[in-house]
Parts: structure tokens; C-alpha cells; sequence
């Protein structure tokens, strides 16, 4: 495996008909770092992702890794990069098991034949290094609630070993201690010193986990900040792109939340 | 952090094991059926009868071995019967009419099984056309060349030491054919539970954009379901003919109602992402036991078509409203 510290990408571009969905596009992510990707619907947050992952071809500009340039033109080769990406719904299978969910597509073998016990002992290890809390192994993962699939199909990027783990909205349709549950685990990853790529919605979450915010408008980086030196105020004119009118929103939302 | 708790995540006891095994529907029907044939007719449970039951279950239940794989990842092959059909005549037509010897007749008509399979996998999954459709084509096409190949008569096997030692005697009273199904639903069996390919073809059927994420080759995976089942389903027309002493045109016939009825009683979902060869090979013998009480009982034997087709849609209600009330005990 890889000890990749830093993934970068210079350049990034491509368009899609007439739209030109990412412009020159400049990203960093170092090992036991958190860093956000905001942005409004369509500002191409999950076009780079895509194209982090292997998923998207960019029409120009480069990936490195530890300043080598690697090809990545396919799903696999970003896996075999260190990087992986989860989507939650497309990473799991419902009708099996925790732990075969966790190596699925990598199953432990010994002559060809599976090794369920020893994938349930590693599942249930490495579930517990990440404080992840599900009693068995042997669940099957319909019957696990949103949360905690989330944290499973993170589980899975962890154990193949990726040093980069790219998290597309990944507390999107959680209930609140789901969110806090899968954003533990976003810290426990930092602390494992692997480098998280988050895009969210969620202004308070990232300002709570992330050590870094890149805000995206219109296919471009519209700014980044340390997250300790910045406020919701600025990162939503960033989103938005203009002072005044986040002022003036801002303002009234005092207004309206000390009327009530 | 202790809060996240599933509902469903107590302990099972052993009986509840049991009873949520996916075979537990099948043991049920089949003792409920061996009950009423024992009450109705003193001839069931004759030694004879039991061996002959199980030879005419042995055909469906290695077709049904193989199209399980087939159903677990997704797809379905209504060809099936007529493959089986194919693998009977072909194997005649080359040992008898091209007068070939008999260990290439095998082989080339099993060659020409895994040859439909990979056509018919092809088809459906590369051109993304539903295997139900590409197969219904095939049920018929291949009914069609079973006919032109066999000038629509039956073929009178070659007398062989050989063949007869394969395909058509029996040891300890029990038929050749038995120790075919035992051994080759044992391997499917354990094929499908114990290696990553049986893993790739739960993952498939459960959830096609996962496997492909996790680096599954879902079409070639496929392709391979179809040429398994195609293979196995030649095997079982070679196997008749063993039995029978010749081939007819019309074997297999309706067949295809049989399998996918084993399949499903046997606890399979029709949509993928579940099943086992012992369900489905238990599922083949309660087909077979109702097919052979109707006849001992002296039924019309017509009633067996009803009685096949009703059980089937029997196995997939009741499969459908398990499955749904499992999942509000979830949610």
C-alpha cells in the first residue's frame, strides 16, 4: 500500500456540452487532514470528487500523489492509489452480512474457499478500532439503520487500505445522532492519519470537524480557508458570492430569531 | 458510544435460526406432502416408487442447481427446458446418426450446452436485453433445432459398456442418476456458499452497483451463471437418455415451469440476491413427490401442470410476504 501524505490536483478541468463544470481547478488534501468541499448545487464539488475517484475523466490537468502525477482513469486505479470514495447506498449490499460487506469484492480466501470466520473476526477488530457500534458481524446490513450503514461502507474504504477517503455528503438523510455517529468517524480517520475529502451542506458540521474548507462557485475555487479562522458569515458569502447580500440575509435572520 | 442498537439485534436462538433458514419452507411442504401421499396411496412408500421419485427428481434438480446461480445474480433462463431437451438429442444425433464414439459425443454436445449458455449470457447482459426475453427466444429456438435434428422422432441410444457405466446403472439398488444429483448439487452447493464466486453472485443479485464498485466483473460473473446452468442442463438430457434408452424431441418440455417452480419453492428470490441449492433441490422434490401422488392417486395427469403452476405461485407469495414482513419487523 501507498504512504502517500499529500493528494494533489492541478489544473482540474472539464466540461460537460455547454457547461463548463470545473475551470482550472487547484486542490490539496495531506494525511490527517480534514478538508470540506462547499459550494452551491452545480458549483462542481462533485465533479472533482468524480474525478478524484477515477469515475470522471477531466478534460484537462493532473493527479499526484506525493508530487508524482498517476493516471487515474478508472475507478480501480483510484483504489490502487490509496484513494477511495464512499457512497453509502452504492456500497453495500443489503441482503449480506457486516462482515462479508466489509470485504466484499476482497474476500479472504484459503484454497479457494471463503474464510467467514476470520473475515467476521477482522470486520468485528476493525469495526471496533474505528468505535464503530455494532454488536455482530453477522448482521445483515438491511436490518442496520442509515448511520450505521454509512459507517460501514467507511469501514470497507478503511480496510482496503486507503490513505485517501473521499465522503460525498455523507450525513445527507441521517437522523442527528446518526450525523454525530458518522462524523465521529470522520475524526477517528483523521486521527488514523488518513486524509478525508468531505463535501457537505451542513455549514455547523464542517466547521465542527474539518481542518480545512475549499468553497466552490460556478466550476472554480471561490476561496479556502483554516476552518479556525473562519465563520459561518464568510463561508456562506463565499457559497454565495456576494457580501451584501449574505449581510443583509444575516441580518434579518437576527432580526427574525430575536422576534420570536 | 452506545446508542446504535438495531432492533433485530438479540441473540438468535437455535430454533429461530431454524425456522428463519431459508429451507425451513420447503422441509415444512415436503413433509406435509410425503403425509398426505402416505395417507392416500400404500403405494408411496415403496422402495421402488422412492428411487424412481428420486430419478425423475434427479433431472430437475441439477437443472435446478445450475439456474439457481442464475436467479441468485439476477437473471433467469426460460431456455433451460430446452436445452435440457437439446442435450438428450444431441447427444443421440452424434452417437448414433454421425456414429460417432461415445466420450466425443459427450463432449461436443457439452461443449454445445456451454456454447448456448455463453450465447445466451452474451446476449442479455452485454446487449443489455432482459434474459427473460433472450431466453424465451432461445426456449423456442432451441425446441425448433431439437426437432429439425431429430426429424421430430425419437432416437434409439447406442448400447455401451461405457455409457452404461456413467449415466445408467445403479449401485445398492439406488440409480446412477441419484449419485449424479448428489454429487453435482454438492458441488454447485458448495461452489455458491463457500467460494468468492458464489459471494460475487449474492453481491450481484443484491445489489449490481455495489459489486461493480467493489471491483466485481458483474457481466463476465454473468456469462459464467448462464454457461454453469447451460452445462448442467446438457449433462441432465445426457443422463435421460441413460435412463430411458433414447432421446425424444419433446424432452424438457415444460421443464423450464419445473426448475424455476424447484427454485422458488425451494425459498429463492425470482429477483435476485437470494437462495441455496439445498432449497432449490428440496424445492425440486416437492414438485416431483405432488407430480408422482397425482399419478398413484390416479389424477388426471393434466392436474400436474395446475398443480406445478399453482405451487409456484404458492412459493412466491408466500417468499414475497416473508420478505416484506421481515422487513417492517426492521424498520
Amino acid at each position: 500500500m501507498t504512504t502517500a501524505a499529500i493528494l494533489r490536483a492541478e489544473g482540474l478541468a472539464k466540461r460537460f456540452g455547454g457547461v463548463q463544470a470545473l475551470n482550472a481547478v487547484d486542490f490539496e488534501c495531506k494525511a490527517g487532514e480534514v478538508v470540506a468541499l462547499m459550494g452551491d448545487n452545480g458549483a462542481g464539488k462533485s465533479t472533482l470528487i468524480r474525478i478524484l475517484c477515477g469515475a470522471t475523466k477531466p478534460d484537462s490537468g493532473q493527479i499526484l500523489i506525493d508530487g508524482t502525477v498517476r493516471s487515474i482513469t478508472r475507478p480501480q486505479d483510484a483504489v490502487t492509489n490509496g484513494i477511495s470514495v464512499v457512497y453509502q447506498d452504492l456500497a453495500l449490499v443489503g441482503s449480506m452480512d457486516v462482515a462479508r460487506n466489509v470485504f466484499l469484492g476482497h474476500e479472504l480466501r484459503r484454497f479457494g474457499f471463503i474464510r467467514i470466520s476470520k473475515m467476521r473476526e477482522e470486520a468485528t477488530l476493525l469495526l471496533g478500532q474505528l468505535k464503530i457500534n455494532i454488536s455482530s458481524s453477522k448482521l445483515q446490513v438491511e436490518s442496520l439503520s442509515g448511520g450505521q450503514r454509512q459507517c460501514i461502507a467507511i469501514a470497507r474504504a478503511v480496510r482496503l487500505g486507503s490513505d485517501f477517503v473521499l465522503l460525498d455528503e455523507p450525513t445527507a438523510a441521517l437522523g442527528p445522532e446518526q450525523q454525530a455517529n458518522v462524523l465521529r468517524i470522520v475524526t477517528e480517520l483523521r486521527s488514523a492519519g488518513k486524509g478525508v475529502v468531505l463535501i457537505s451542506h451542513n455549514i455547523d458540521q464542517v466547521l465542527a470537524v474539518s481542518d480545512r474548507i475549499i468553497v466552490m462557485r460556478g466550476g472554480q475555487v471561490a476561496g479556502i480557508r483554516n476552518t479556525k479562522e473562519t465563520n459561518t458569515q464568510e463561508i456562506v458569502s463565499m457559497i454565495v458570492g456576494d457580501q451584501s447580500f449574505v449581510k443583509h440575509n444575516l441580518k434579518n435572520q437576527t432580526i427574525l430569531s430575536e422576534g420570536e | 458510544m452506545a446508542t446504535q442498537v438495531g432492533r433485530s439485534e438479540k441473540p438468535e436462538t437455535r430454533i429461530g435460526r431454524i425456522i428463519r433458514a431459508e429451507e425451513f419452507g420447503v422441509v415444512v411442504a415436503i413433509v406435509a406432502v410425503v403425509i398426505v401421499a402416505v395417507s392416500l396411496t400404500p403405494n408411496f412408500a415403496v422402495g421402488t416408487n422412492i428411487n424412481t421419485i428420486v430419478q425423475q427428481i434427479s433431472y430437475v434438480a441439477i437443472c435446478a442447481a445450475g439456474m439457481s446461480l442464475v436467479v441468485i445474480c439476477g437473471e433467469i433462463d426460460l431456455s433451460i427446458g430446452s436445452i435440457y431437451g437439446l442435450g438428450a438429442v444431441m447427444y443421440t444425433w452424434l452417437s448414433v446418426k454421425v456414429d460417432l464414439p461415445i466420450l466425443p459425443s459427450i463432449i461436443l454436445t457439452l461443449i454445445l450446452g456451454v456454447f448456448i449458455g455463453w450465447l445466451n449470457g452474451y446476449v442479455s447482459v452485454k446487449l443489455n436485453i432482459p434474459s427473460f426475453v433472450v431466453t424465451l427466444a432461445g426456449l423456442g429456438a432451441l425446441r425448433g433445432a431439437t426437432l429439425l435434428i431429430s426429424s421430430g422422432v425419437p432416437i434409439y441410444a447406442k448400447e455401451s459398456k461405457t455409457f452404461t457405466a456413467l449415466v445408467g446403472g445403479s449401485f445398492l439398488g439406488i440409480s446412477s442418476q441419484v449419485f449424479w444429483m448428489l454429487a453435482l448439487c454438492t458441488i454447485v452447493g458448495v461452489v455458491l456458499a463457500k467460494t468468492k464466486f458464489g459471494s460475487d453472485l449474492y453481491a450481484i443479485g443484491g445489489n449490481k452497483v455495489a459489486a461493480q464498485n467493489a471491483g466485481i466483473n458483474v457481466s463476465k460473473v454473468k456469462i459464467q451463471t448462464f454457461m454453469i446452468s447451460s452445462f448442467l442442463a446438457t449433462w441432465a438430457g445426457i443422463m435421460l437418455v441413460g435412463w430411458l434408452g433414447s432421446s425424444n424431441p419433446l424432452t424438457g418440455q415444460g421443464t423450464e415451469l419445473l426448475i424455476v417452480g424447484a427454485i422458488a419453492v425451494g425459498g429463492a428470490s425470482l429477483f435476485g440476491g437470494s437462495g441455496t441449492i439445498l432449497g432449490a433441490t428440496l424445492g425440486a422434490f416437492v414438485g416431483g413427490l405432488i407430480t408422482n401422488v397425482l399419478v398413484l392417486v390416479g389424477v388426471n395427469g393434466n392436474w400436474t401442470f395446475v398443480a406445478n403452476g399453482l405451487l409456484i405461485l404458492a412459493a412466491v407469495v408466500i417468499n414475497t410476504l416473508v420478505r416484506q414482513k421481515r422487513k417492517t419487523l426492521r424498520t
